[in-house]
Protein backbone atom coordinates (compact mmCIF):
# COMPACT_ATOMS: atom_id res chain seq x y z
CA UNK A 1 0.00 0.00 0.00
CA UNK A 2 1.40 3.50 -0.42
CA UNK A 3 1.98 6.37 1.44
CA UNK A 4 -0.90 8.21 -0.05
CA UNK A 5 -3.42 5.29 0.98
CA UNK A 6 -1.64 4.60 4.59
CA UNK A 7 -2.28 7.60 5.21
CA UNK A 8 -6.10 8.25 4.20
CA UNK A 9 -6.35 4.88 5.92
CA UNK A 10 -5.17 6.30 9.36
CA UNK A 11 -7.57 9.32 8.94
CA UNK A 12 -10.45 6.82 8.48
CA UNK A 13 -9.49 5.19 11.73
CA UNK A 14 -8.74 8.55 13.38
CA UNK A 15 -12.20 10.32 12.51
CA UNK A 16 -14.54 7.48 11.14
CA UNK A 17 -14.43 5.13 14.12
CA UNK A 18 -16.88 6.49 16.24
CA UNK A 19 -19.57 5.77 13.57
CA UNK A 20 -17.94 2.62 13.06
CA UNK A 21 -18.44 1.38 16.16
CA UNK A 22 -22.18 3.25 16.20
CA UNK A 23 -23.22 0.49 14.05
CA UNK A 24 -21.03 -2.29 15.19
CA UNK A 25 -22.88 -2.39 18.59
CA UNK A 26 -26.57 -2.60 17.02
CA UNK A 27 -24.83 -5.78 15.41
CA UNK A 28 -23.15 -6.78 18.71
CA UNK A 29 -23.60 -6.63 22.07
CA UNK A 30 -20.97 -7.05 24.09
CA UNK A 31 -17.36 -4.99 23.74
CA UNK A 32 -15.08 -7.67 22.85
CA UNK A 33 -17.77 -8.69 20.73
CA UNK A 34 -17.89 -5.13 19.11
CA UNK A 35 -14.88 -4.77 19.10
CA UNK A 36 -13.76 -8.10 17.32
CA UNK A 37 -16.40 -6.87 14.30
CA UNK A 38 -14.91 -3.49 14.37
CA UNK A 39 -11.12 -5.33 13.88
CA UNK A 40 -12.70 -6.80 10.81
CA UNK A 41 -14.19 -3.67 9.28
CA UNK A 42 -11.28 -2.09 9.54
CA UNK A 43 -9.23 -5.19 8.02
CA UNK A 44 -11.58 -5.04 5.03
CA UNK A 45 -11.61 -1.30 4.69
CA UNK A 46 -7.66 -1.85 4.66
CA UNK A 47 -7.91 -4.22 2.20
CA UNK A 48 -10.44 -2.45 0.10
CA UNK A 49 -8.97 0.64 0.13
CA UNK A 50 -6.65 0.41 -2.80
CA UNK A 51 -9.56 0.15 -4.72
CA UNK A 52 -11.55 3.05 -3.80
CA UNK A 53 -12.05 5.07 -6.97
CA UNK A 54 -13.98 7.72 -5.55
CA UNK A 55 -17.01 6.98 -7.34
CA UNK A 56 -19.12 7.48 -4.55
CA UNK A 57 -18.35 9.57 -1.49
CA UNK A 58 -15.81 8.26 1.03
CA UNK A 59 -18.39 8.34 3.88
CA UNK A 60 -20.71 6.54 1.67
CA UNK A 61 -18.42 4.07 0.79
CA UNK A 62 -17.56 3.25 4.51
CA UNK A 63 -20.77 2.68 5.44
CA UNK A 64 -21.46 0.04 3.09
CA UNK A 65 -18.35 -1.64 4.07
CA UNK A 66 -19.38 -1.17 7.83
CA UNK A 67 -22.64 -2.32 7.52
CA UNK A 68 -21.75 -5.71 4.95
CA UNK A 69 -19.04 -6.39 7.43
CA UNK A 70 -21.05 -5.89 10.29
CA UNK A 71 -23.72 -8.26 8.99
CA UNK A 72 -21.60 -10.76 7.74
CA UNK A 73 -20.30 -11.04 11.01
CA UNK A 74 -23.44 -11.02 12.82
CA UNK A 75 -24.49 -14.07 10.90
CA UNK A 76 -21.29 -15.57 12.73
CA UNK A 77 -22.36 -14.56 16.10
CA UNK A 78 -25.77 -15.82 16.14
CA UNK A 79 -24.47 -19.18 15.98
CA UNK A 80 -22.30 -18.68 19.28
CA UNK A 81 -25.21 -17.13 20.89
CA UNK A 82 -28.24 -19.25 19.90
CA UNK A 83 -28.19 -20.85 23.01
CA UNK A 84 -27.79 -17.70 25.56
CA UNK A 85 -30.53 -15.90 23.68
CA UNK A 86 -33.77 -16.81 25.84
CA UNK A 87 -31.28 -15.99 29.20
CA UNK A 88 -30.00 -12.39 27.10
CA UNK A 89 -33.40 -11.38 26.81
CA UNK A 90 -34.56 -11.47 30.78
CA UNK A 91 -30.94 -10.05 31.97
CA UNK A 92 -31.36 -6.79 29.28
CA UNK A 93 -35.52 -6.49 30.31
CA UNK A 94 -33.66 -6.20 34.00
CA UNK A 95 -31.65 -3.59 33.18
CA UNK A 96 -34.00 -1.24 31.60
CA UNK A 97 -36.51 -1.73 34.48
CA UNK A 98 -34.19 -1.17 37.07
CA UNK A 99 -32.04 1.66 35.95
CA UNK A 100 -32.53 5.16 35.34
CA UNK A 101 -31.30 8.19 33.52
CA UNK A 102 -30.39 9.27 30.00
CA UNK A 103 -27.27 7.20 29.57
CA UNK A 104 -30.07 4.00 29.87
CA UNK A 105 -32.20 5.64 27.46
CA UNK A 106 -29.59 5.39 24.90
CA UNK A 107 -28.60 2.07 25.51
CA UNK A 108 -32.05 1.15 25.37
CA UNK A 109 -32.39 2.89 21.77
CA UNK A 110 -29.53 0.67 21.16
CA UNK A 111 -31.35 -2.18 22.16
CA UNK A 112 -34.64 -1.30 20.59
CA UNK A 113 -32.43 -1.41 17.29
CA UNK A 114 -31.00 -4.29 17.68
CA UNK A 115 -34.47 -6.23 18.24
CA UNK A 116 -35.63 -4.86 14.86
CA UNK A 117 -35.82 -6.81 11.51
CA UNK A 118 -31.74 -6.63 9.89
CA UNK A 119 -33.38 -4.73 6.81
CA UNK A 120 -34.74 -2.08 9.01
CA UNK A 121 -31.62 -2.07 11.25
CA UNK A 122 -29.62 -1.14 8.34
CA UNK A 123 -31.89 1.81 7.54
CA UNK A 124 -32.23 3.30 10.52
CA UNK A 125 -28.34 3.09 11.53
CA UNK A 126 -27.71 4.70 8.71
CA UNK A 127 -30.03 7.38 9.06
CA UNK A 128 -29.30 8.17 12.37
CA UNK A 129 -25.52 8.56 11.14
CA UNK A 130 -27.43 11.29 9.26
CA UNK A 131 -27.28 9.79 5.94
CA UNK A 132 -29.55 11.10 2.97
CA UNK A 133 -32.41 9.11 1.83
CA UNK A 134 -30.84 8.72 -1.19
CA UNK A 135 -27.26 7.60 -0.05
CA UNK A 136 -29.27 5.31 2.30
CA UNK A 137 -31.31 3.74 -1.26
CA UNK A 138 -27.67 4.07 -2.34
CA UNK A 139 -25.90 1.61 0.17
CA UNK A 140 -29.00 -0.46 0.07
CA UNK A 141 -30.07 -0.79 -3.39
CA UNK A 142 -33.48 0.34 -2.68
CA UNK A 143 -35.52 3.27 -3.96
CA UNK A 144 -35.57 7.08 -2.54
CA UNK A 145 -39.28 6.79 -1.87
CA UNK A 146 -38.95 3.44 0.01
CA UNK A 147 -36.37 4.66 2.39
CA UNK A 148 -38.75 7.02 3.76
CA UNK A 149 -41.85 5.15 3.69
CA UNK A 150 -39.52 2.56 5.50
CA UNK A 151 -38.08 5.01 8.12
CA UNK A 152 -40.98 6.97 9.68
CA UNK A 153 -42.43 3.70 10.14
CA UNK A 154 -39.45 2.17 11.98
CA UNK A 155 -39.00 5.45 13.82
CA UNK A 156 -42.96 4.56 15.08
CA UNK A 157 -41.34 1.48 15.90
CA UNK A 158 -38.55 2.67 17.80
CA UNK A 159 -40.70 5.28 19.80
CA UNK A 160 -42.95 2.48 20.79
CA UNK A 161 -40.69 0.33 21.73
CA UNK A 162 -38.27 3.08 23.91
CA UNK A 163 -41.87 4.46 25.86
CA UNK A 164 -42.26 1.03 26.38
CA UNK A 165 -40.14 0.71 29.60
CA UNK A 166 -38.17 3.80 29.63
CA UNK A 167 -38.38 5.49 33.38
CA UNK B 1 -39.72 12.12 21.63
CA UNK B 2 -38.86 13.76 18.67
CA UNK B 3 -36.11 13.23 16.19
CA UNK B 4 -33.53 15.44 17.55
CA UNK B 5 -33.81 13.71 20.75
CA UNK B 6 -33.42 10.45 18.85
CA UNK B 7 -30.65 11.71 17.48
CA UNK B 8 -29.37 12.54 20.60
CA UNK B 9 -29.33 9.16 21.76
CA UNK B 10 -27.58 7.68 18.62
CA UNK B 11 -24.75 9.88 19.08
CA UNK B 12 -24.49 9.77 22.44
CA UNK B 13 -22.70 6.48 22.27
CA UNK B 14 -19.03 6.38 23.25
CA UNK B 15 -16.15 4.48 22.43
CA UNK B 16 -13.02 6.20 23.64
CA UNK B 17 -11.66 2.72 25.63
CA UNK B 18 -12.33 0.91 22.72
CA UNK B 19 -9.19 2.45 20.31
CA UNK B 20 -6.10 2.23 21.67
CA UNK B 21 -2.71 1.01 20.90
CA UNK B 22 -3.15 -2.26 21.43
CA UNK B 23 -6.37 -2.20 19.23
CA UNK B 24 -3.30 -1.17 16.32
CA UNK B 25 -1.56 -3.81 17.07
CA UNK B 26 -4.83 -6.39 17.23
CA UNK B 27 -5.34 -5.09 13.72
CA UNK B 28 -1.56 -5.26 12.75
CA UNK B 29 -1.85 -8.79 13.81
CA UNK B 30 -4.92 -9.35 11.98
CA UNK B 31 -3.52 -8.13 8.68
CA UNK B 32 -0.54 -10.34 9.00
CA UNK B 33 -2.24 -13.27 9.41
CA UNK B 34 -4.45 -12.85 7.17
CA UNK B 35 -1.58 -12.51 4.46
CA UNK B 36 -0.68 -15.98 6.08
CA UNK B 37 -3.63 -17.11 5.65
CA UNK B 38 -3.36 -16.52 1.93
CA UNK B 39 0.12 -17.54 1.89
CA UNK B 40 -0.74 -20.85 3.90
CA UNK B 41 -3.46 -21.71 0.94
CA UNK B 42 -1.54 -20.88 -1.96
CA UNK B 43 1.76 -22.50 -0.41
CA UNK B 44 -0.43 -25.85 0.25
CA UNK B 45 -1.67 -25.88 -3.45
CA UNK B 46 1.75 -25.28 -4.43
CA UNK B 47 2.77 -28.40 -2.77
CA UNK B 48 0.22 -30.66 -4.50
CA UNK B 49 1.21 -29.02 -7.47
CA UNK B 50 5.25 -30.08 -6.98
CA UNK B 51 4.00 -33.55 -5.65
CA UNK B 52 2.22 -33.92 -8.68
CA UNK B 53 4.86 -32.39 -11.32
CA UNK B 54 7.67 -35.18 -9.36
CA UNK B 55 4.70 -38.23 -9.83
CA UNK B 56 4.34 -37.20 -13.88
CA UNK B 57 8.20 -38.20 -14.90
CA UNK B 58 8.27 -40.70 -12.27
CA UNK B 59 4.94 -42.55 -13.52
CA UNK B 60 5.77 -42.08 -16.81
CA UNK B 61 9.62 -43.69 -16.43
CA UNK B 62 7.20 -46.57 -14.64
CA UNK B 63 4.95 -46.63 -17.69
CA UNK B 64 8.22 -47.34 -19.81
CA UNK B 65 10.40 -49.88 -17.14
CA UNK B 66 7.24 -51.82 -15.46
CA UNK B 67 6.44 -54.86 -16.98
CA UNK B 68 2.77 -55.86 -15.99
CA UNK B 69 0.34 -54.12 -19.00
CA UNK B 70 -1.77 -53.23 -15.85
CA UNK B 71 0.84 -51.38 -14.03
CA UNK B 72 1.15 -49.91 -17.20
CA UNK B 73 -1.70 -48.50 -17.70
CA UNK B 74 -2.19 -47.31 -14.21
CA UNK B 75 1.42 -45.27 -14.41
CA UNK B 76 -0.01 -43.98 -17.75
CA UNK B 77 -3.19 -42.86 -16.61
CA UNK B 78 -1.82 -41.76 -12.91
CA UNK B 79 0.24 -39.47 -15.04
CA UNK B 80 -3.13 -37.98 -16.68
CA UNK B 81 -4.45 -37.94 -12.86
CA UNK B 82 -1.51 -35.62 -12.20
CA UNK B 83 -1.95 -33.11 -15.08
CA UNK B 84 -5.78 -33.12 -14.53
CA UNK B 85 -5.50 -31.85 -10.55
CA UNK B 86 -2.98 -29.59 -11.34
CA UNK B 87 -4.99 -27.98 -13.79
CA UNK B 88 -8.08 -28.22 -11.34
CA UNK B 89 -5.69 -26.50 -8.44
CA UNK B 90 -4.89 -23.64 -10.50
CA UNK B 91 -8.78 -23.29 -11.97
CA UNK B 92 -9.74 -23.58 -8.54
CA UNK B 93 -7.79 -21.17 -7.17
CA UNK B 94 -8.81 -18.32 -9.93
CA UNK B 95 -12.62 -19.02 -9.04
CA UNK B 96 -11.66 -18.10 -5.17
CA UNK B 97 -12.37 -14.81 -4.99
CA UNK B 98 -14.16 -13.26 -2.04
CA UNK B 99 -17.21 -10.46 -2.72
CA UNK B 100 -15.99 -7.02 -2.47
CA UNK B 101 -17.39 -5.43 0.51
CA UNK B 102 -17.99 -2.34 -1.59
CA UNK B 103 -21.27 -3.33 -2.59
CA UNK B 104 -24.68 -3.14 -2.02
CA UNK B 105 -25.71 -5.03 1.04
CA UNK B 106 -27.92 -7.05 -1.39
CA UNK B 107 -25.70 -8.34 -3.63
CA UNK B 108 -22.82 -8.24 -1.31
CA UNK B 109 -25.09 -11.24 0.62
CA UNK B 110 -25.58 -12.90 -2.63
CA UNK B 111 -21.77 -12.26 -3.55
CA UNK B 112 -20.99 -14.21 -0.16
CA UNK B 113 -23.80 -17.02 -0.97
CA UNK B 114 -22.03 -17.46 -4.67
CA UNK B 115 -18.92 -18.34 -2.91
CA UNK B 116 -19.74 -20.47 -0.14
CA UNK B 117 -21.65 -22.56 -2.42
CA UNK B 118 -18.82 -22.53 -5.20
CA UNK B 119 -16.81 -24.26 -1.87
CA UNK B 120 -19.47 -26.38 -1.45
CA UNK B 121 -19.74 -27.93 -4.76
CA UNK B 122 -15.48 -28.49 -4.78
CA UNK B 123 -15.62 -30.02 -1.69
CA UNK B 124 -19.11 -32.66 -3.19
CA UNK B 125 -17.17 -33.19 -5.94
CA UNK B 126 -13.79 -34.24 -4.25
CA UNK B 127 -14.20 -37.37 -4.97
CA UNK B 128 -14.21 -36.74 -8.58
CA UNK B 129 -12.13 -34.48 -9.04
CA UNK B 130 -9.25 -35.63 -6.38
CA UNK B 131 -9.58 -39.27 -5.12
CA UNK B 132 -10.72 -41.13 -7.68
CA UNK B 133 -8.14 -39.80 -10.47
CA UNK B 134 -5.26 -40.55 -8.26
CA UNK B 135 -7.30 -44.38 -6.62
CA UNK B 136 -8.04 -45.86 -10.05
CA UNK B 137 -4.44 -45.71 -11.21
CA UNK B 138 -3.40 -46.50 -7.99
CA UNK B 139 -5.12 -49.68 -7.80
CA UNK B 140 -4.61 -50.78 -11.30
CA UNK B 141 -1.03 -50.27 -10.78
CA UNK B 142 -0.34 -52.27 -7.86
CA UNK B 143 -2.43 -55.22 -8.58
CA UNK B 144 -0.40 -55.31 -12.15
CA UNK B 145 2.22 -56.37 -10.54
CA UNK B 146 1.22 -57.42 -6.78
CA UNK B 147 -1.82 -59.90 -8.85
CA UNK B 148 -4.50 -60.96 -6.50
CA UNK B 149 -2.59 -61.30 -3.20
CA UNK B 150 -3.02 -61.13 0.60
CA UNK B 151 -0.39 -57.79 -0.39
CA UNK B 152 -2.87 -56.48 -2.97
CA UNK B 153 -5.55 -56.85 -0.43
CA UNK B 154 -3.67 -55.21 2.30
CA UNK B 155 -2.22 -52.12 -0.03
CA UNK B 156 -6.13 -52.12 -1.10
CA UNK B 157 -7.31 -51.48 2.36
CA UNK B 158 -4.95 -49.09 2.81
CA UNK B 159 -5.89 -46.88 -0.18
CA UNK B 160 -9.35 -47.32 0.48
CA UNK B 161 -9.32 -46.02 3.51
CA UNK B 162 -7.34 -42.48 3.01
CA UNK B 163 -9.72 -42.18 0.29
CA UNK B 164 -12.48 -42.35 2.18
CA UNK B 165 -10.67 -40.15 5.48
CA UNK B 166 -10.58 -37.77 2.38
CA UNK B 167 -13.86 -37.77 1.41
CA UNK B 168 -15.11 -37.86 5.18
CA UNK B 169 -12.80 -34.77 6.10
CA UNK B 170 -14.42 -32.87 3.17
CA UNK B 171 -18.30 -34.19 3.87
CA UNK B 172 -17.69 -33.16 7.86
CA UNK B 173 -16.25 -29.23 6.74
CA UNK B 174 -19.66 -29.11 4.68
CA UNK B 175 -21.87 -30.38 7.46
CA UNK B 176 -20.03 -28.20 10.08
CA UNK B 177 -18.85 -24.75 8.30
CA UNK B 178 -20.43 -24.60 5.04
CA UNK B 179 -24.22 -25.42 5.05
CA UNK B 180 -25.07 -23.10 8.33
CA UNK B 181 -23.78 -20.78 7.14
CA UNK B 182 -25.03 -20.36 3.90
CA UNK B 183 -28.69 -21.16 5.66
CA UNK B 184 -27.76 -18.18 7.55
CA UNK B 185 -27.13 -15.83 4.63
CA UNK B 186 -29.66 -17.62 2.89
CA UNK B 187 -32.47 -16.30 5.66
CA UNK B 188 -30.48 -13.06 5.66
CA UNK B 189 -30.88 -12.51 2.02
CA UNK B 190 -34.64 -13.56 1.78
CA UNK B 191 -34.97 -10.59 4.13
CA UNK B 192 -33.13 -8.41 2.68
CA UNK B 193 -35.41 -9.07 -1.19
CA UNK B 194 -38.73 -9.31 0.83
CA UNK B 195 -41.13 -7.65 -1.20
CA UNK B 196 -42.45 -5.30 2.01
CA UNK B 197 -38.78 -3.90 1.96
CA UNK B 198 -37.76 -4.32 -1.96
CA UNK B 199 -40.49 -2.60 -3.55
CA UNK B 200 -41.49 0.35 -4.34
CA UNK B 201 -44.57 2.01 -2.26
Amino acid sequence: MNPETEELFSAIVKNQSDKILRICSVYADEEHRINDMYQEVLLNIWKSLPGFRGESKIETWLYRITLNICLKQKLKLEKEKKKFSSMDGIQMDRIYENTAGRKVQSERLYYCISKLKEPDKAVITLYLEGLKYKEIAFILGLTKNHVGVKISRIKTDLFHCLNRKSV
Amino acid sequence: MNDQELFDLWNQKRFESLWTDQNKDRLDRSISELDKFKKTISRRNMREIVVALILIPLFLYMAVVMEPLLSKIGAVLMVFAAIWIIYKLIAVSKTRIEPDANMDVAEYLTGWQRYLLNEKKLLEQVLSWYILPILIPAILFIYGFTAFSIWFLIELLILFGIAWLIFWINRKAIQIYIDPKIYDLEKTIELFSDPDFKDDD
